[in-house]
């Protein structure tokens, strides 16, 4: 049964403070560069609407209040995400090294179903920046999205707007393509349907 | 509006009457420039715990005025609260007020030094958490100055609408909505909601704590946690925080008779991102309905029935006729429908029908056209009576207004139903039971002037045996779902929530008596019945007691006609 109704994908952030997490989701959604700091409740929530492949999704997007530098987030924040976006600024090798680590805190804290085949995106953030400050290679980012299961690479600047759309175009199609499967495989039966599956159990000894 | 006068009495006698304002009513005067905020939860002992040190940290000052801007105060949120300067504030952004007077506006007041006291709750105040309904577009944040101020947003809203109008939420445990009652008052999407809902949940349950409700203001939140599912309501009608609650858990039941508990936690367990809004497609009508009737319900907050008002002989002719031939071994509930009342009900000896699962069965059967004009065989699961599964219920109308529905618990049992439906009628057609039925319809409501009681305005008798009540037509000025129906509704709540301590009261009452410019209000609690009743401000309290003593001997006259008696079962 294909749904046409909107889909709604939960989709966290998660990155070493400062590498541009903020920055890349207000380009994403408000469209403008911001240093703003918005402190929240302990997460801030955006939302985007876009289509992809005829569908309507709505991006239910998670990102922190800057507290990722000194406690962990909290299962709740993880819990139920359907694509997660890994991010780290090309000027820091130290932001790219604790990529592995932020994949791993993930992979505990919402053990996903199918953790081999969990959607991830990694952004290498700040390209604007002067070449002589790059820290990290495209070559050396790729080859670590190569070994931890062909994970989407993305060179971005949310400063600039550059590969913002498309990175996020693509974390929403990975999210989707993950959950066009859960539909595929749900036995759950329509609740108004006569042939209902789950009808046996009632209980009843009358 | 002058503070209500309130009596109360443990016992029967008016005499010992005690003063027992509910904490509730202490406030409803309150003219506060600023709305203090409290947070209730479950560990009430400790309010400092409310909000540990960590989440703080998380959180930013707030200053919250009246006019309803709320900018972020300087400097960084610091740990444990210090009683001095109230510096528990949640981050959570604002309420933004649509509702503020303009004279308020830009009246800026540095933070709450008047608080009021919390009903021993645990206080904290939050920089306006009411605004859950009212964040700015987009942001789960503070909004700053740049975001604009509300009156740039607001526009479009019809203020009226949304200050009297209760708002439902349901969303996932991961933070994703399933359901909003009403998306046209809500500048904010159901999905930042949901997901600062989420988040707010989160940091009392990161304490082994939930939160239970928000005060701010004239507007509550009242919070239950279902896991997988956290479910909210707004309200601004000054009603008790349980009665929230009850409405939010047949929201709870109405979700389950569609998707059985089994089946939510296994799809919730299975995948934790399961959008549970998707399966509930088509179903949200019910949900819709649900909430409509419960606003000025008094039904589910009693937990009983309100049958049609009818000849008792009529009813034992119908009855009679809806006794099920005994090879039908699973047959669960009989019932005779009329324009939404029950006319009667049978069921096995050995299975009663709880009042939530008989409400959820009559809005189904309310909420929904098709099921008037063809036969229908449907699941559903009765929550009450078993939370797993599904029953089938056969439905069919026999006319605009009459509809028989067999409850069994075959899935194979439509046939057998269907015939043995044919033969019901038959029966029902040859004496004219149904067109006699059908010519009570009208006469089921009566106005309050039948009791010929002066001052008496309406009232709500329960039978306490029977679980059943009974009630006058709104008469004007309670006619319409206005503000005056509103209003007493709202202290009936009170009054139910007072006589019963749901609040935390040292001791439920026997008699209370309250007060107001508009009407004056008594609630009895006797052994056979509750009695709530709205009287003349002018009456004089033994007058009220008089009235209620009147009420009490004509139900006792009318018994036969009002409620559902002996009832076969089978
Ligand atoms: N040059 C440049 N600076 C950026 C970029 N993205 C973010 N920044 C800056 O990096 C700092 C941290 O950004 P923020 O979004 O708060 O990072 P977060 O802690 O990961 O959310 C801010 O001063 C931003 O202005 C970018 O693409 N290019
Ligand atoms: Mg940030």
């Amino acid at each position: 049964m294909a749904s046409r109704k909107k889909v709604l994908l939960k989709v966290i952030i998660l990155g070493d403070s400062g590498v541009g997490k903020t920055s890349l989701m207000n380009q994403y959604v408000n469209k403008r560069f911001s240093n703003q700091y918005k402190a929240t409740i302990g997460a801030d929530f955006l939302t985007r609407e876009l289509v992809v492949d005829d569908r309507v999704v709505t991006m239910q997007l998670w990102d922190t209040a800057g507290q990722e530098r000194f406690q962990s987030l909290g299962v709740a924040f993880y819990r139920g995400a359907d694509c997660c976006v890994l991010v780290y600024d090309v000027n820091s090798s130290k932001s790219f090294e604790a990529l592995d680590g932020w994949r791993d805190e993930f992979l505990v804290q919402a053990s996903p179903h199918d953790p081999e085949n969990f959607p991830f995106v990694v952004l290498g953030n700040k390209i604007d920046m002067e070449e002589s400050k790059r820290m990290v290679s495209q070559k050396r980012a790729m080859t670590w999205c190569q070994a931890k299961g062909n994970i989407p690479y993305f060179e971005t600047s949310a400063k600039e707007a550059i590969n913002v759309e498309q990175a996020f175009q693509t974390i929403a199609k990975n999210a989707l393509a993950q959950e066009a499967e859960t539909e595929l495989y749900a036995d759950y039966p329509d609740p108004i349907r006569i042939d209902s599956e789950n009808s046996q159990n009632y209980g009843c000894n009358c | 509006m002058s503070a209500p006068e309130a009596d109360a009495a443990r016992d029967n006698a008016p005499s010992a009457a005690q003063l027992a304002l509910p904490p509730t009513l202490s406030r409803a005067t309150s003219t506060s420039a600023l709305s203090v905020v409290s947070v209730e939860s479950s560990l009430q002992s400790s309010p400092r715990r409310l909000l540990s040190s960590r989440t703080l940290a998380a959180l930013p000052q707030l200053v919250a005025h009246d006019g309803g801007l709320v900018k972020a105060a300087e400097g960084s949120a610091t740990g444990t609260p210090s009683s001095s300067r109230p510096s528990s504030l949640f981050g959570l952004a604002v309420g933004g007020s649509p509702r503020s007077t303009p004279s308020r506006k830009g009246k800026e007041r540095a933070l709450p030094t008047d608080l009021e006291g919390g009903e021993g709750a645990a206080n904290v105040e939050v920089g306006a958490a009411e605004a859950l309904r009212r964040m700015k577009r987009g942001k789960g944040g503070i909004s700053g100055p740049k975001d604009g101020g509300p009156e740039a947003d607001i526009v479009a809203y019809d203020h009226d609408r949304i200050r009297n109008t209760r708002q439902y939420f349901v969303l996932t445990d991961a933070g994703k909505p399933v359901f909003q009652s009403h998306p046209e008052l809500n500048e904010n999407s159901a999905t930042d909601l949901s997901g600062v809902a989420q988040t707010l949940i989160s940091i009392f349950a990161g304490e082994n704590d939930k939160i239970r409700c928000i005060n701010r203001g004239r507007h509550r939140i009242a919070f239950v946690l279902r896991s997988p599912l956290y479910f909210f309501c707004v309200s601004d009608w000054g009603e008790p925080e349980h009665i929230l609650r009850i409405h939010l858990d047949y929201v709870h039941l109405q979700i389950l008779s569609v998707v059985t508990s089994t089946q939510l936690s296994k799809a919730f367990q299975r995948r934790s991102n399961f959008d549970l809004s998707r399966l509930l497609e088509g179903t949200e009508n019910f949900l819709h309905h649900l909430i409509e009737g419960a606003q000025y319900d008094f039904n589910f907050i009693t937990s009983t029935l309100q049958p049609l008002r009818m000849n008792p002989v009529l009813r034992e002719a119908a009855a009679a006729s809806l006794i099920p031939p005994a090879k039908f071994r699973d047959l669960l509930y009989v019932l005779l429908i009329a324009d939404g009342h029950i006319v009667t009900l049978l069921r096995p000896k050995k299975h009663s029908i709880h009042p939530s699962d008989l409400h959820l069965l009559l809005n189904m059967l309310a909420s929904s056209q098709s099921l008037r004009s063809t036969e229908t065989w449907i699941p559903i699961c009765l929550p009450k009576f078993n939370p797993a599964g599904f029953v089938h219920a056969y439905i069919s109308y026999v006319s605009a207004s009459l509809g028989l529905v067999f409850v069994s618990a075959d899935r194979e049992a439509f046939e057998e139903l269907r015939a043995w439906r044919a033969s019901v009628v038959q029966t029902l057609e040859k004496e004219k039971t149904l067109l006699k039925i059908e010519q009570s319809i009208p006469q089921h409501s009566y106005d309050v002037s039948t009791l010929a009681c002066p001052g008496l305005l309406h009232f709500i008798y329960k039978s306490r045996q029977l679980v059943q009540i009974t009630m006058p037509e709104w008469a004007e000025p309670y006619h319409t779902d206005g503000q005056d129906r509103r209003r007493v509704i709202t202290m009936y709540h009170r009054l139910h929530d007072a006589v019963h301590a749901r609040s935390g009261q040292s001791a439920p009452l026997k008699l209370m008596y309250m007060r107001t410019e508009h009407e004056a209000y008594l609630a009895w609690v006797t052994r056979p019945f509750e009695l709530y009743m709205t009287l003349s401000p002018t009456l004089s309290k033994s007058a009220a007691v008089a009235a209620a003593n009147t009420i009490a001997k004509w139900v006792a006259a009318e018994e036969g006609r009002i409620f559902l008696k002996d009832a076969p079962v089978f």
